[in-house]
């Protein structure tokens, strides 16, 4: 047997600061569920749901015109899906997990053990409580948005998110209880469909009571498929062309065996994104810019993006050594889907800080808007990239990718908010450039933020204090979940 | 003499129209690890399952230190360790974040948990893939870390079902050591498993069911006494034909205080009820008589032997 030397255990945990102090009485099963949660891909899925908000916000703007002008329904449709998600959803996702845990026999040891089983109930129902908020919190932009737009009181956005809370506090206790139902799984899920029928009452209800609320943000059928390509189509391709072997690189370090055809492949979509790009920039006033070369361009954007995916899957398959071997594991920094779709939510709310105050500023900084918009596309496209990334490196049976990534990701998320800080001022929705900017920007909900020109101090109040909500609950997240640096594992005959 | 520490009394369960155990009673005393051997579907999981508070009897009990562990279950949660033939791991779920759970789980102060979760990590040497996910663990490693989460709470009885199925033979050597380490501190480990041979290495004390019903429980070697009829005898003889072997049988048969004779390949054993000076004499009249003897020892049953001649009545097991 090895000797007896201090393990990384101890010694992290000899770091912990707040974090120890409230560890005891720490529901251990919230605490594990937690830690599992924010690996999970369900952060990720939630990204995307948000995303799908927008498209569905958009078809409706297409779609349905409300006093004679198309107007999104921004919150009625975000609603409806939360809802689900946080009603339905995450409650199901969870209820399987204890059914899960009931049939393999997992539950046993524990309750073998002096855990209570009413602890053990409360320690799932608290876990799905904190997967809700957590929920909640990437769609915290939209929330700030829909209130940036006007035309909803504050008090009714909280009533809204209220609501949600308080259904993604009930739900999964109902859940919860229709899983310890029978052995057969196929009993909970019954009673989980009748469930989501109530779910669906909510949304009918908040869908009911923003029926008359108009919000000033308008889009176009541009903006509309290039949300399609993006957000939807791009995963799922995504999905699929992992499993083709060219993707499939060898060797750590710089990209060594790209096939010809897919270098060939990434180039042209790097040419025709440039040149797209220099060519609608220069043609901003040709009023009748064909809309099917807006779609091949966001289409070939994507296709830049999964060459992203490659260069960075390239890096992460094999950490880069670093002298002393220290790593840091910060569940907020480290690239997981949870952490990447929180570090969205924090950098939102602090970028419409800072760009509500620039608004007041006054217009000069319009003229930064050509400069800026043609690094803007590639930048987010980088962006959905790397989370198509993560999509894929879920799937593997490691952990995340290594601290390379995680300053990728942070990089770009600075890199991006600068540009869109710029683009915040003065953005108007009537010219072929700005609407080709306002659909790239839709593509986000930070870009989301910047559409709005209706910005006084009241708004940036509240957006502060949503900011400081949201790294509020992000702290108490770490905290309870406790981060450590740890060694790194030094050879040895492990399994 | 050592008092037992675990009583089991008259434990009877059924499931359904099976009767799985019908009057099952041993003790398991500290310090000692005891072996428990039977046939497949003979009780042995579902008598440790009720043993570790996991399963409830329909009747009988367990006294834990004279405690009745059916008026107090929690008992057994603090001072047995369970390991079962499976390890429950949940997706994605890191080895010290599953060891950090079962720690937590057992409500002990930080400090208290944080250096039981040290020692735990040095003892079965899982320092080095604290890191690494539970579902990615070969299963000698899992079977370490099972182990590992038994040991959290320091519990001073350990049930061990089946740990050494599907481990290689290093792995199970090393996982032998481990058991009699925990037995030279003290613990009571009770332990099952289907290769006897290696709970006859370290084995002090064995319950052998079938049926589920205890057909013999105690020290091993009261048990293969009890299968020998009196001292047995190997005789091995230089370069041995068939008709050596057989000659030798036939002498063996006709000399007095022999018991039983058994053929072998390279010479004969046999059980007599004499003493060493008959052994003497035996050896002597065998060299007399023109057996070239190689070898001429004791031999006491195997694990195996004991076994067989304890349930070589018992039916088949559906």
């Amino acid at each position: 047997m090895s000797d007896a030397a201090p393990t990384q255990i101890s010694r992290a945990r000899s770091r912990l600061s707040v974090g120890d102090r409230m560890d005891a009485g720490m529901n251990p099963v919230l605490l594990r569920d937690l830690r599992l949660y924010m690996r999970g891909k369900i952060f990720l899925y939630g990204y995307f749901l948000v995303l799908a908000c927008l498209i569905v916000a958009a078809a409706a703007g297409v779609v349905i015109k409300v006093n004679g002008e198309s107007s999104l329904w921004l919150m009625y449709p975000t609603v409806m899906i939360l809802a689900f998600a946080i009603g339905a959803l995450v409650p199901y996702l969870v209820r399987e997990r204890f059914r899960d845990e009931l049939s393999s026999h997992a539950a046993e040891l524990i309750l073998a053990s002096p855990l209570t089983a009413s602890r053990l109930v409360r320690g799932k129902v608290y876990g799905a409580w904190c997967l809700n908020l957590m929920l909640l919190s990437v769609a915290t932009p939209v929330f700030v948005t829909s209130y940036l737009l006007g035309g909803i009181s504050p008090y009714t956005l909280l009533l809204i998110f209220a609501g949600l809370v308080l259904a993604g506090a009930v739900m999964p206790i109902v859940n919860i209880y229709l899983g310890t139902f029978g052995r057969r799984p196929g009993v909970g899920r019954i009673m989980s469909a009748l469930v989501l029928v109530g779910s669906f009452i909510l949304m009918g209800f908040y869908g009911g009571a923003l029926y008359d609320q108009i919000f000033g943000l308008r889009y176009n059928r541009a903006s509309f498929f290039f949300l399609v390509c993006y957000a939807v189509a791009g995963v799922l391709i995504a999905q699929f062309l992992y499993q083709v072997s060219v993707f499939r690189l060898r060797g750590p370090g710089l990209v060594r065996e790209i096939r010809p055809r897919v270098s060939l492949a990434v180039a042209a979509a790097l040419g025709w994104q440039a040149a797209a790009a220099v060519v609608i920039h220069v043609k901003d006033d040709i009023p009748d810019w064909p809309e099917a070369n807006t779609l091949a361009f966001f289409a070939v954007a994507w296709a830049f993006a999964w060459g992203v995916i490659i260069l960075a899957r390239d890096n992460a398959l094999t950490p880069p050594a670093r002298p002393g071997g220290r790593r840091s594991r910060f569940y907020l920094t480290r690239v997981g889907p949870g952490s990447l779709a929180i570090y969205n939510s924090l950098c939102t709310l602090v970028i419409v800080a800072a760009g509500m105050a620039w608004v007041s500023l006054g217009g000069w900084a319009r003229s930064l808007l050509n400069l800026t918009a043609i690094a803007m596309v590639p930048l987010m496209a980088v962006n959905y990239g790397i989370v198509f990334y993560l999509i894929l490196q879920s799937r593997a049976k490691k952990p995340s990718g290594p601290d390379s990534l995680s300053r990728t990701v942070a990089v770009m998320n600075i890199l991006f908010a600068v540009v869109v800080f710029f683009l915040c001022t003065g953005l108007m929705f009537d010219g072929n450039v700005e609407s080709l900017f306002a659909a790239v920007l839709a593509a986000t909900p930070m870009g989301l933020l910047y559409l709005s020109i209706a910005a006084n101090w009241y708004s940036m109040a509240f957006i502060i204090l949503s900011g400081a909500a949201g790294t509020v609950l992000v702290a108490i997240v770490n905290l309870f979940l406790g981060w450590r640096n740890t060694a790194r594992a030094r050879g040895g005959d492990g399994p | 003499m050592t008092e037992p520490c675990v009583r089991v009394r008259d434990l009877q369960k059924r499931f359904g129209t099976v009767q799985a155990l019908a009057g099952v009673s041993f003790d398991l005393k500290p310090g000692e690890v005891h072996g428990f051997i039977g046939p497949n579907g003979a009780g042995k999981t579902t008598a440790m399952r009720i043993i570790a508070g996991v399963d409830i009897p329909d009747s009988g009990d367990v006294l834990l230190d004279g405690k009745s562990l059916r008026d107090a279950p929690e008992q057994s949660h603090r001072r047995i360790g369970f390991m079962p033939d499976y390890l429950d791991s949940y997706p994605g779920i890191l080895v010290w974040e599953y060891l950090d759970f079962y720690a937590r789980v057992f409500g002990s102060a930080r400090a208290e948990r944080n250096r039981r979760l040290d020692d735990v990590v040095a003892f079965t040497g899982l320092g080095a893939s604290l890191e690494q996910p539970v579902a990615g663990l070969s299963k000698g490693w899992k079977q370490r870390l099972s182990l590992a989460r038994v040991l959290l709470n320091d519990p001073s009885v350990l049930i061990l079902d089946e740990p050494a199925a599907g481990l290689d033979p290093r792995a199970r050597v090393e996982l032998r050591d481990l058991v009699v380490e925990l037995a030279r501190h003290g613990k009571a480990v009770f332990i099952s498993s289907h290769i006897l041979s290696e709970l006859a290495e370290m084995c002090t004390a064995v319950t052998i069911i079938a049926d589920g019903r205890v057909r013999t429980s105690g020290p091993v070697d009261a048990l293969r006494q009890s299968v020998d009829q009196g001292r047995r005898l190997a005789i091995r003889l230089l370069r041995p034909t068939p008709d050596d072997c057989r000659r030798l049988a036939l002498f063996l048969s006709e000399s007095p205080h022999i018991v039983a004779v058994e053929e072998t390949a390279v010479g004969a054993a046999c059980s007599f009820d004499g003493d060493d000076d008959f052994k003497a004499g035996l050896l002597a009249a065998l060299v007399a008589a023109g057996f070239t003897v190689t070898d001429f020892h004791d031999a006491a049953s195997t694990l195996e032997e004991a076994f067989m001649a304890m349930t070589e009545k018992e039916a088949p097991h559906e």
